[in-house]
């Protein structure tokens, strides 16, 4: 008996979400978000959907929002940083369409924490006296100033990474963030995307290198520039134009011009027939490497 | 530019700098450059065994440029180590970490801040922020920094409308809890001025006034009454030396020099 890849295309990565489940994205603000993945999702589309990241959240967020696949959402925090506010993040809330569940930290690191052990709640004291803490009505512990949080068990976890092997070992070349936390905190499903996938002797050259181990990871994707227009540590920067591209049309969607956003959505999540064509919707891998290389690691 | 020899947030970062301690654990969030500039800046200065920690989750980054985002990976190629967010919430639980430094959407006396809603209420804001990632931190860390690029009245307020972040005291002027860890601001860099929390009730006094700025202005543009002497001394222009550093070894393309409207 052979050992059984995991690797699987977007579409099936895609119909690993039901509609109604939590699902999870990795990495921080606009760095190694699951991009091509939360495309699929919006592509499909996904609806109520439960949201919720590691803990800082940035484009994948806001696309999955403005796409309308979401119905509550535990993030405290939604920016494209230097890039301005989130737009479909925050007109979502603003008009009540995303029911937001006030969290930060110590609620949602805490919360993936005791589902990771499979308990719960984690007893936080950090928060206790905060206008978080007194808005989420959190139960005390025993002890001065100890709050239970509930336990964040995400049905699906969608994460970016740079390389895996074919049996769900995953490397990432910079920083983990709370991928690692997020892939055992998960209930059902933890899809990784990667740019390529390296070789099992490859891992095993390397043991140390290996950032998440394949029992806890259930699919890999292969995705050449997966996290685009995020940026993926190791291999690419963020791309800066993209992003404030579709930033201004969720804004003019916001505003009620939509033909922007319906422009945006044609061109980059509806209209390519799959991922190599949205790629070239973009300009091209040669374009993209050209513009976004990151420099070597000196 | 000319009365100071160098660009407001360039002053900003300098006055931030000076104020992080050998030996401490400093924090960094996303798109903070003038903080970010500042804690580079202390240990290239000051404070070489001063630790910095940021987004990113690299310790002790040494970007070869200022990076606009916290996360970027110009903090992660060359850093000593990651950390997880899992050690985030360890350290910030444990207290372990010195001081981190902050911005609002508002601010009120106490150092409060908000980066949460404007407006309306929790459930359904006239304006919603980014959020703060931990809002733990202000209370846990020994002590906090404040950095607030726009000064004026719709930013420096009484009341906030949510308090994201903790500052000395609550906004009604009460106590936070007994347990809490660190005391909150004990400082509070400007645009304009450089303000510090020795008024009455340690509430938000002005410390200096950057060089070229009235303080009739700083107290216009702040909408609540700001203690300090009648006419507060002015922020020394920084060091030549240390702006030399500034521009050279952490600014490397000029993210700060980039004067800002003057307010």
């Amino acid at each position: 008996m052979e050992r059984r890849s995991k690797l699987i295309d977007l579409r099936a990565a895609g119909a690993l979400v039901d509609d109604g489940d939590h699902v999870a994205v990795g990495g921080i603000w606009s760095h190694n978000g699951p991009a091509a993945l939360a495309r699929e999702l919006v592509r499909r589309p996904a609806r109520g959907l439960t949201l919720s990241a590691g803990p800082a959240a940035g484009f994948v967020a806001d696309l999955l929002i403005a796409g309308g696949c979401v119905e509550r959402a535990l993030l405290p925090n939604v920016t494209f940083e230097h890039l301005g506010l989130a737009p479909a993040f925050r007109d979502a809330v603003e008009r009540g369409r995303v029911e937001l569940v006030e969290s930060d930290e110590a609620t949602l690191v805490g919360g993936y924490r005791a589902a990771a052990a499979g308990l719960p709640y984690q007893p936080v004291r950090s928060i206790a006296g905060s206008d978080l803490a007194a808005a989420r009505a959190l139960p005390a512990g025993d002890g001065d100033g100890i709050l239970h949080v509930p336990a964040v068990a995400p049905d699906v976890v969608l994460l970016h990474a740079q390389e895996a092997d074919p049996y769900g070992n995953v490397r990432h070349l910079g920083s983990v963030f709370a991928d690692r936390l997020m892939a055992k905190a998960a209930r059902r499903a933890v899809v990784v995307s990667v740019d390529r996938v390296v070789s099992n002797d490859e891992i095993r050259r390397d043991p140390k290198a290996t950032t998440i181990p394949g029992y806890l990871v259930t699919h890999v994707v292969e995705v050449p520039y997966g996290a685009h227009p995020c940026a993926s540590h190791g291999h690419y920067r963020l791309d800066e134009e993209h992003v404030t591209a579709y930033a201004s049309a969720a804004r003019g969607a916001a505003r009620g011009n939509g033909e922007a956003w319906d422009d945006y959505r044609a061109r980059y999540v509806d209209g390519p027939s799959d991922h190599d064509a949205y790629l070239e919707a973009c300009g091209g891998p040669a374009e993209l490497a050209r513009r976004l290389a990151e420099e070597a690691v000196r | 530019m000319s009365a100071r020899g160098c660009s407001t947030l360039e002053l900003m970062a300098c006055e931030l700098a000076g104020r992080l301690r050998d030996g401490e654990i400093v924090i960094i969030g996303g798109a903070s450059p003038v903080p970010m500039a500042a804690a580079l800046l202390a240990q290239l200065t000051t404070a070489p065994n001063l630790t910095l920690l940021t987004g990113s989750g690299a310790v002790n980054p040494r970007p070869s440029h200022l990076a606009p985002s916290g996360g970027d990976h110009a903090y992660v190629a060359g850093a000593e180590a990651y950390f997880t967010m899992e050690d985030t919430f360890d350290d910030t639980e444990r207290g372990r970490w010195d001081v981190g430094i902050f911005g609002g959407i508002q601010v009120d006396p106490y150092g409060n801040f908000n980066l949460t809603f404007v407006g309306g209420e929790l459930g359904a804001p006239k304006f919603r922020g980014p959020g703060l990632v931990n809002v733990g931190l202000p209370l846990a860390l020994g002590r906090t920094m404040l950095c607030v690029e726009r000064h004026d009245p719709a930013v420096f307020v009484e009341r906030p409308s949510f308090v994201s972040g903790a500052g000395r005291r609550r906004p009604d002027g009460t106590p936070y809890p007994a347990g809490r860890l660190g005391t909150g601001p004990d400082v509070c860099v400007t645009s304009l001025a450089t303000l510090d929390f020795a008024g009455e009730g340690e509430r938000m006094a002005i410390a200096t006034v950057h060089p070229g700025v009235d303080a009739e202005h700083v107290r216009a543009q702040t909408g609540f009454a700001l203690g300090g002497p009648e006419r507060p001394p002015a922020t020394p222009a920084p060091d030549p030396a240390v702006l030399e550093v500034l521009r050279r070894r952490v600014d490397t393309t000029g993210v700060l020099r980039a004067e800002q409207g003057a307010r």
